[in-house]
């Protein structure tokens, strides 16, 4: 009954894991790559060792965009993972309930975290299907035929995926093997499994030397995932030189080894301690959270992505960033943002770092409509990343606003190869061939209508905030951006300067974060600046008051104050100006 | 010299604009239905669609659009079948390929896509004395067939140098990922790598050049870690460090001197800067530069005080075909940020190779009076003409859209305007080893990505419409997301590939050239 329901338990405990818990870790894997139903794209694996592994790997990552049946996908990986190990470590009379798991449960712990791709569960899938395959052939001249002829074909196909066959199959034959010639084949397999990947190196891939024997494996983890990398691919051999001594142990002990209670105990237990690891080292929550709130910037659902914000533990630049852009687009920044964690104008862009962040980092450059830096962050991101999802679509919007329609055309039908994109693409393409309704589109009208035309040149540090609003005053988020940028620099002469502008953009009140800058500023400077046609809150004043009132109290011990204002006022500027390092 | 841009070129390119888009919506009705080619139901279409009779039509005034634009061009004996798509849509198309000694045969094509048998084009090409060929292009619509005016296209006597180098690379901004220097044989479809820098752990590479047209002497320059300038001649490898104590830096744009021994580079300060402007996306420029001329048996650095002023900005250096004069550009130096002024003229200087020396420089073109900016020039190999790029200022005319291709006639001084430019940007060329082609880079299909072209120089100085370089599947360029940087036209196949040239490299340390 356990044996047979156990299995079905912990594989939906499995799918539950990445579903529940790993739902956004899921969706942020399939913006990482666009598979294309298109020949020239698949011919290009064909270029390396592993194309198989690969193009199955970026065919079931497409699905990921709906992250359940992500979840799923890597569930069914595991399952097929569990019988390939259950089947071969049952020629070696290894039956515990457990020991199918241990792969699994290793896959479960490099599935967790976002740089192993699908692609490396089934490379691995793909060399235990050949293993199983070849421990299925009980007769030996027929294995040695098979391995010795189909091994090279499956390195092509599979890559570094297939050392692990010559491995796991040259084990077999020395622990299972009765010929005296085998020792023969198996010199015979490690030959093969040494020359042909070095012929194919010489003659087919042009491919570094440190990768001939590896690639397409990832293998640049780190302490923990590292050990389990390795131990995913050695925990078969480790399994099957196990199950052979066991088996040749004296009886007694076998016997005490499989009494029901012991198992059931063992068993237990083991998978306890599978769960605690998972839990304990595997399962990364904050990349969890960080992931959520890259989702709904995405899908430009600001007050969900400030709520996961909000729920974020620690200082993190790219979650300030979101943060500050979810509340530019929400209208909240002037309100709110000290309500979060500031870190300076370094939280409100992020420096340009090639191969790392430029996905995330040009965001706020559309938003702020500056179109040729948008672009430009999403083609350096679309190069660095590969062809993705994320970058073409940015790319496609801002060509349209430049007017390169041929560029927007071109980026709509490679991303048209994807199905999950058709929709989009054909929302797009129909613009295009209709100007009166791409001119009316809100997205695309607001951007054009605050095109430069008066040319400034990209600042590689700023966002060139005050040349935005020179060739577009109206442009409101630039202008707001730009006051919160002065605030974070606390340079409230530039800020007190500029607030005037509020009532031409439409403000009906002062934002409070504003309010408490300007009230501290006139007391500060003695001066009386207050944007026509507005006034400053009383409760904001009264706050200032008993903010004030207890700074002078703890002014002669700065810790103290920084303590107890803190307490109360931590989301106010006053606190970040006189407390804030930046 | 008439600045204006012709009229007539201008409606090509938006033709060609028009076909692309046609192109690219056909496509999408495609892969929505995803079709699959595969091999042996191609072989049957061949087979059983070459040699077909002529169905019965009607006529019709229009000419078919065709993508690539294979129409009313003139090509090379030798190039590879110039496969192309029928834009008008039909549920059957049939192309007709004949010439006056009698040589015919028909392709079929349920798509629209012509892919030309190979050996039928051979024979096509080899035997039409007349110097054409001709496309009848039939279509099928609800089971009536429609013929479009007959395509005459011509073939020169002179064939093309049989490969093109060129450097794969996505038109980005800093940031590079895979990119490689390829050669393509120009009579099929093959190419091979020369360099990928996946093999030398993903550092840029830049600048490939060669003597005389000829594949046996290469060199370019790797960056980053494994930096150097690469040289290939006569089989023996070197990898030189050219940037000397005296120099502003190591070698970047490159041409050799005929005679094998010398290279003449410019050392410039690069800047790259990001403008805010729609249609201008990135401007590259010097904030110095000089020219300076490699001894290639001596190890030497050579310049002289005219070829490195301060206060002027002289770069782009190309060797006449005798050897005895180096063109280069040379413009007055602007302060930071003034890069929109910074223009360039055309200039030459005598060079004596016997004892590498310089007499003194002649202004060849003054454009920068006029707000014109040169740069490539490049001389023919019969030392008659000169074909350079002309903008409005600055010299990294690949983000210049307004960037034409002129030509200068060195015995008549006249600058003629062939009809070969769009109204995006032509950048780069290059003669072939008889001067009767030239390659150049052009945006014109849609703006970003760089595409190579070729025009026919016929022996009364005119270009001929240029046609793009053949594909075998004639959508390679929609699918296709990375330019063709720099391409060189030469005779023989380049003696290298990557992984030599990770053996040598390993092999070989860097020389550090002296002054």
């Amino acid at each position: 009954m356990i044996r047979s329901l156990l299995p079905g338990v912990i594989f939906i405990l499995v799918f539950m894991y990445f579903a529940v818990f790993n739902k956004y870790h899921i969706l942020y894997l399939e913006q990482n790559q666009l598979f294309r139903f298109n020949l020239s794209y698949l011919r290009d694996f064909f270029l390396l060792p592993g194309p198989l592994s690969l193009i199955i790997g970026a065919f079931f990552t497409q699905f990921f965009v709906i992250s359940w049946l992500g979840a799923l996908i890597i569930t069914l990986k595991c399952l097929a993972v569990y019988f390939f190990t259950k089947y071969i470590l049952g020629k070696y009379n290894i039956m515990g309930l457990v020991f199918p798991f241990i792969p699994v449960w290793l896959l479960v712990i490099l599935h967790s975290n976002e740089l192993f791709t699908p692609d490396q569960s089934i490379g691995l899938m793909l060399s235990l299907l050949f293993t199983a395959v070849y421990i299925s052939v009980s007769t030996p001249k027929i294995r040695y035929i098979l391995f010795l002829s189909l091994w090279p074909l499956y390195f092509y196909l599979t890559g570094g995926f297939a050392m692990i066959c010559v491995v796991i199959c040259t084990l077999h034959e020395v622990l299972s093997g009765t010929r005296k010639d085998r020792f023969l084949f198996i010199a015979l397999y490690i030959l093969e499994g040494i020359l042909m990947p070095w012929l194919f190196s010489q003659l087919l891939f042009f491919i570094p030397k440190g990768k001939i024997f590896t690639y397409p494996l990832f293998y640049t983890f780190h302490t923990f995932e590292l050990v389990s990398l390795i131990s995913v691919y050695f925990i078969l051999p480790v399994l099957m030189v196990t199950g052979y001594f066991i088996n040749k142990v004296n009886a007694s002990v076998v016997k005490f080894i499989r009494g029901t209670t012991i198992k059931i105990l063992t068993g237990s237990l083991t998978i306890l301690l599978m769960v605690f690891v998972i839990y304990k080292f595997a399962y990364n929550k904050r990349a969890e959270q960080m992931f959520a709130i890259d989702y709904h910037i995405r899908q430009a659902e600001w007050r969900k992505a400030l709520k996961q914000a909000e729920q974020y533990p620690d200082l993190n630049t790219l979650v300030i960033y979101y943060t500050n852009l979810a509340l530019l687009n929400s209208g909240q920044l002037g309100e709110k943002m000290f309500d979060y964690p500031q870190i300076g104008p370094g939280g409100l862009r992020l420096k340009w770092e090639r191969n790392s962040n430029l996905v995330f980092g040009g965001d706020i450059f559309y938003y702020l409509a500056y179109n040729n830096e948008a672009y430009r962050w999403a083609f350096e991101a679309m190069v660095a990343k590969g062809v993705n999802p994320r970058s073409l679509k940015r790319l496609i919007i801002t060509s349209i606003v430049n007017g390169d329609n041929d560029v927007a055309e071109k980026y709509l039908h490679i991303l048209g190869q994807a199905p999950f994109y058709r929709k989009w693409v054909l929302k797009y393409e129909r613009l295009l061939s209709d100007p009166a309704s791409l001119a009316n589109d809100p997205e695309i009208k607001r951007n054009r209508n605050f095109l430069v035309n008066k040319n400034f040149i990209s600042n590689a540090t700023g966002m060139n905030l005050d040349n935005l609003l020179e060739n577009h005053p109206e442009n409101k988020m630039a202008f707001e951006y730009y006051l919160a940028d002065l605030l974070l620099r606390k340079e409230l002469d530039s800020f007190a300067e500029n607030i005037s502008r509020l009532k031409e953009l439409g403000y009906t009140s002062i934002p409070l974060c504003f309010e408490e800058a300007l009230i501290f500023y006139n007391f500060y400077e003695n001066k009386q600046v207050i944007p026509e046609g507005f006034s400053f809150r009383p409760e904001t004043v009264a706050r200032f008051n008993e903010y004030a009132g207890l700074y002078t109290k703890f002014r002669s011990d700065r810790a103290a104050a920084r303590y107890e204002l803190g307490k109360k006022f931590r989301n106010t500027y006053w606190y970040y100006l006189q407390f804030a390092n930046i | 010299m008439n600045w204006e841009r012709n009229s007539g070129i201008l409606i090509g390119t938006i033709f060609n604009s028009r076909i692309y888009n046609l192109m690219i919506k056909k496509k999408k009705i495609l892969h929505s239905q995803f079709k699959f080619n595969l091999i042996p139901f191609l072989f049957f279409v061949i087979l059983v669609g070459c040699n077909r009779k002529i169905p019965e039509y009607t006529e019709t005034d229009s000419q078919a659009i065709l993508n690539p634009d294979y129409s009313s061009i003139t090509i090379p004996p030798n190039i590879a079948p110039l496969n192309f798509r029928i834009m008008d849509k039909a549920d059957l198309y049939l192309a007709r390929f004949y010439n006056n000694e009698g040589t015919e045969f028909m392709v079929r094509s349920k798509n629209g896509e012509i892919k030309i048998p190979d050996k039928k084009w051979k024979e096509l090409l080899k035997i039409s004395g007349s110097g054409e060929y001709s496309i009848d292009i039939f279509a099928r619509n609800s089971g009536e067939f429609t013929k479009y005016q007959t395509i005459t296209n011509k073939i020169s006597q002179e064939p093309i140098d049989k490969y093109l180098v060129y450097r794969l690379i996505e038109p980005g901004f800093e940031t590079w990922n895979k990119m490689g220097i390829y050669q393509r044989n120009l009579e099929n479809f093959r190419q091979t790598p020369v360099m990928l820098n996946s093999l030398s752990g993903g550092n840029c590479m830049n600048c490939h050049t060669f003597a005389r047209n000829s594949g046996k002497d290469i060199m370019f320059h790797m960056r980053g870690e494994n930096a150097g300038t690469i040289i290939f001649k006569d089989g023996v490898y070197s990898k030189v460090n050219t940037k000397t104590d005296s120099t502003i830096s190591a070698g970047v744009y490159s041409s050799w001197h005929p005679s094998g021994d010398f290279i003449a580079y410019s050392v410039n300060n690069i800047v790259q800067s990001f403008p805010a402007m729609p249609g201008r996306k990135i401007e590259v420029y010097d904030t110095l530069s000089d020219v300076v001329v490699y001894d290639i048996r001596k190890n030497l650095i050579v310049t002289t005080d005219q070829l490195s002023r301060p206060d002027i900005l002289e770069t782009f250096p190309s060797w006449g075909p005798d050897g005895h004069s180096l063109y280069y550009c040379s413009a007055v130096k602007q302060s930071m940020g003034n890069y929109d002024k910074i223009r360039y003229d055309l200039m030459r200087i005598p060079f004596d190779p016997d004892n590498c020396s310089f007499g003194q420089p002649e202004s060849i073109i003054k454009v920068s009076d006029k707000g014109k900016s040169i740069s490539f020039p490049r001389v023919s190999p019969d030392n008659k003409y000169l074909l350079f790029c002309l903008a409005d200022y600055g010299n990294f005319t690949l983000w210049h859209p307004e960037s034409d291709i002129y030509m200068l006639d060195l015995s008549t001084g006249e600058e003629i305007k062939p009809e070969i430019n769009s109204n995006r940007t032509e950048s780069f060329h290059e003669w072939s080893s008889n001067g009767r082609w030239v390659v150049f880079s052009s945006r014109r299909d849609d703006g970003l990505y760089t595409r190579p072209y070729f025009t026919y120089f016929d022996t009364a100085g005119k270009m001929h419409k240029p046609f793009i370089l053949p594909q075998k599947d004639p959508e390679f360029y929609v699918d296709f997301m990375k330019s063709f940087n720099v391409p060189e036209l030469i005779t023989s196949q380049v003696g290298l590939n990557p992984r030599k040239l990770e053996k040598f490299g390993k092999k070989n340390q860097t020389i550090k050239a002296g002054l």
